[in-house]
């Protein structure tokens, strides 16, 4: 009861202030800022009450986020959500860096087996499950029912693609929460860092081909996928080269890690829009190259995590005000649809990957949990399918994996938190 | 140049001076010494990335690096305020708090006055922003900084009674510049809200936010979080506070002293907040120098009558000041009537004053706030660094 009043206090401060005052002329930016401070307290201790009930807090900065956001309670107006987002960019380039990070070549090496069997039928099944699906169901869809079968196949392409794509911020930040180790949780990590990867390339290439099925004047526009692969190149290339910058900065100043960590993270930031350099890919291969070609991995996840709180609350709680309810509401059945789809594919790809090569128990039963929440990533795929796929068409699309994006957000923390439970690898509950 | 490399670039700067020059300087020389300690480099750093020399720091990029500010205003409150527990000043002898608060009013009585007179004469007029301007100039202007005589104690080595007494006066004379400039921003708050109507209510409001504030902190921190949480409600509510303050044009810096100081009077969470905030404390002051140096107008410059007037004015206020307090209230020895140069000294908090009073009003009175501080970190530093040695030497506190 003492730790509700506690989480409470901040949501009854920010109405009196924000709603009880209502001053004619305040200071520009002032909003953003007490909307910065509100989500770090009132965000956290939401997370901490729903960390004791047994669920991940990242729900709970999800849902302090959609509950303060500008569609529910208004504490966080559209113009304060959007000029927090600045965080998304710092967040998942720590987000990659722990996972890099966490990335062992020597333990992928004795599971390369069956990561690779777990990302191909899941891959295949859910792209194809997905796809076929759409196709079966385009006449009754009101944004596809004037499609001929060609489109539609090509729509069905895209929607299976971006099932595919799933969360790498979820499934570290709930692991890094949990403080969970064990096969499941480095499988989970392992499959998570590479099917990033492969799912920009596998994005770009479908995208190609579906692009000339829908607009059939287009033809097939490969070269998009040449210049995805340019950019990951380039990306890698860079990721090395700052992986050896920390490394050498761990092992010779070893000082205000995470000062110099957040300087070179916001550094990226900018040179990723003059150079189109992915930012998850270049950390994730920084992280790579610190924790496996030096003995500095290990101070570079303490330094990450003993400072990251912070990033990981603002940036799902904004993430969760961002949320908009009514683009979900617009095709609610469908969207349902297509979460449904996703769910029983991934369950089914995850089982014949886990068949295909042996695996534990824990493994078999519960990885497919794993594999459900979606985000950032996925979100900035839409937005290409949207710019690609233009007209009213692209942006029913994009509303459709929208919504879906809001359900598998809520779900999929739930489901990897319970997964790392139900597997005994959650070292401490009492923590969560 | 974006304001996310803006802000890199002045937190490369913090970064390095702290972790790399400032261990490394133990100089001596009591001007060299004085330039170090008042970040006159960091100053001129700022002028020159600024938007009149090199435009690296663009005046949007300042603008829109506004929040940070505030973050660092709230994180000075919040320190000073910690400072201040009562049990702790109650073991100092009773008159060394009635030192400082007489030599700290007088001070701002003679600024004050002075500066309201040189801007009467120079605008012509009397009106509100006049007065606020001459009451915030003396705020600020009332603040000895303890850098100085850290600086005596941490390279020179200086110990005894005088050195003691001025440890005690610096480091509380922030106290009086907070709360009139606090006072000041109430009742001179220029929103217009339904349900607030007066100074006097803003005022209020002020106290009773703060205080709600700390026991809301007070209350957290006995709720059993770790040192990493802790650090996040931390930063959580001094951003809240701060943001709150500026939403509704109230001081931060003032909001977060009172926190700090409700917190202060419990012993454990005290410890456990002095631990987590004195991290960010030097990063922020060198950040704060490097965005003065980079808002500085040389328009002020025709308004050079008043700032002339504010450094003379807050010479003879703190001279004035030290030698009523050395005359007139024993403090158990011999004070010398000319400690008023030891307590010249000038920088953080004065310099928080100035930047919060530049973002509350801007235009030309925030910028001549402004120029008055920067021009009286520089020389007043330098004057407080000289006599500070130089006195100290002669009363046997600098063997």
């Amino acid at each position: 009861m003492k730790d509700l009043l506690l989480a409470l206090v901040p949501y009854g401060l920010m109405a009196v202030v924000r709603h009880g005052f209502r001053p004619a002329n305040p200071l520009a930016g002032a909003e953003g800022v007490m909307g910065a401070g509100f989500i770090l307290l009132g965000a956290y201790l939401v997370g901490r009450l729903i960390g004791r009930k047994r669920l991940p807090k990242i729900t709970g900065y999800l849902l302090a986020g959609i509950a303060s956001g500008p569609y529910v309670l208004n504490l966080l107006s559209q113009e304060v959500v959007a000029g927090l987002q600045l965080i998304d960019g710092i967040a998942l380039s720590f987000i990659a860096l722990t996972a890099g990070g966490e990335f062992l070549a020597s333990r992928v090496r004795k599971q390369w087996r069956l990561i690779g069997a777990i990302i191909v039928s899941k891959t295949l099944v859910v792209l194809l499950g997905v796809c076929a699906l759409v196709i079966a169901l385009y006449p009754w869809v009101p944004f596809l029912n004037q499609l001929n079968l060609e489109a539609a196949v090509g729509v069905g392409l895209i929607f299976g693609v971006l099932s595919v794509a799933k969360s790498p911020a979820t499934t570290i930040a709930v692991i890094t929460e949990t403080r969970a180790r064990g096969p499941l949780s480095e499988l989970l990590l392992s499959v998570t860092v590479a099917k990033d990867i492969l799912v920009i390339l596998l994005f770009a290439f479908v995208l190609g081909l579906a692009e000339p099925l829908i607009h059939p004047k287009q033809g097939i526009q490969l070269l998009h996928l040449a210049l995805v692969l340019q950019d990951m190149f380039l990306s890698m290339v860079v990721g090395a080269g700052l992986g050896l910058l920390v490394y050498f900065y761990l092992r010779r100043v070893h000082e205000q890690v995470f000062l110099f960590l957040m300087g070179l993270v916001l550094l990226l930031i900018e040179m990723s829009q003059l150079f189109h350099l992915e930012i998850i890919l270049v950390f994730l291969t920084a992280g790579f190259v610190v924790q496996n070609f030096s003995s500095q991995g290990r101070r570079l996840i303490t330094a990450i995590e003993e400072h990251s709180l912070p990033i990981y609350v603002l940036f799902f709680c904004i993430a969760g005000a961002s949320l908009d309810f009514r683009i979900f509401l617009k095709n609610w059945w469908f969207t349902l649809v297509m979460v449904v789809a996703r769910l029983v594919t991934t369950w089914g790809g995850t089982a014949l990957g886990t068949r295909m090569v042996p695996a534990e128990r824990a493994i078999r039963r519960y990885a497919w949990k794993g594999f459900i929440g979606q985000a950032g990533v996925t979100l900035g795929l839409a937005i290409v399918v949207q710019q690609t796929i233009s007209g009213q068409l692209g942006l029913a699309i994009k509303n459709v994996i929208v919504a879906a994006i809001i359900v598998n957000q809520l779900l999929g923390p739930v489901l990897l938190h319970q997964a790392l439970v139900q597997s005994g690898e959650v070292a401490s509950p009492a923590r969560t | 140049m974006t304001p996310i490399l803006g802000f890199l670039l002045v937190l490369l700067i913090a970064f390095v001076t702290v972790n790399f020059v400032a261990p490394r300087l133990r100089e001596t020389n009591p001007l060299v010494s004085g330039m170090m300690v008042s970040g006159i480099p960091f100053l001129v750093l700022g002028m020159i990335l600024g938007p009149r020399v090199s435009g690296f720091l663009s005046r949007e990029v300042l603008v829109r690096l506004e929040p940070l500010v505030s973050l660092a205003l709230g994180w000075i409150g919040l320190i000073f305020g910690i400072q201040l527990r009562w049990r702790n000043l109650r073991r100092f002898p009773r008159n060394y708090l009635l030192f400082t608060s007489v030599q700290s009013l007088v001070a701002f009585a003679v600024i004050g006055s002075l500066s309201f007179l040189a801007l009467w004469w120079q605008s012509g007029s009397v009106d509100r922003r006049v007065v606020e301007t001459a009451l915030v100039l003396a705020a600020l202007g009332c603040v000895t900084a303890p850098i100085t005589i850290g600086r005596a104690v941490a390279t020179l080595g200086a110990r005894g009674r005088l050195t003691h007494l001025l440890q005690f006066v610096s480091g509380l004379d922030g106290f009086w510049g907070i709360v009139l400039a606090g006072l000041a921003s109430a009742f001179f708050n220029p929103l217009k809200s339904p349900v607030v109507h007066s100074g006097w209510q803003w005022a209020l409001l002020s106290i009773v936010l703060a205080f709600l504030m700390g026991i809301y902190l007070l209350f957290l921190l006995r709720s059993g979080f770790d040192a990493e949480e802790t650090f996040l409600l931390l930063l959580g509510l001094v951003v809240f506070v701060s943001g709150a303050g500026f939403y509704l044009h109230l001081s931060p810096i003032f909001l977060n002293m009172m926190v700090g100081m409700v917190i202060a009077q419990f012993r454990l969470p005290a410890m456990q907040v002095n631990r987590v905030v004195v991290r960010l404390e030097k990063p922020l002051y060198l950040m704060l120098l490097v965005f003065a140096g980079a808002m500085w107008h040389p328009e002020v410059l025709p308004a050079l009558s008043v700032i002339g007037t504010f450094l003379l004015a807050r010479l003879v206020g703190k001279l004035l000041g030290g030698w009523i307090g050395a005359r007139w209230i024993p403090v158990g020895f011999r004070v010398p009537s000319r400690i008023g140069h030891l307590l010249l000294s000038f920088g953080g908090v004065s310099l928080a004053i100035g930047f919060n009073y530049q973002l509350f009003r801007g235009g030309h009175a925030g910028d001549l706030v402004i120029s008055a501080t920067i021009l009286g970190i520089v020389l007043f530093d330098e004057l407080a660094a000289w006599h500070t040695f130089r006195l100290l030497r002669r009363e046997g506190d600098i063997s």
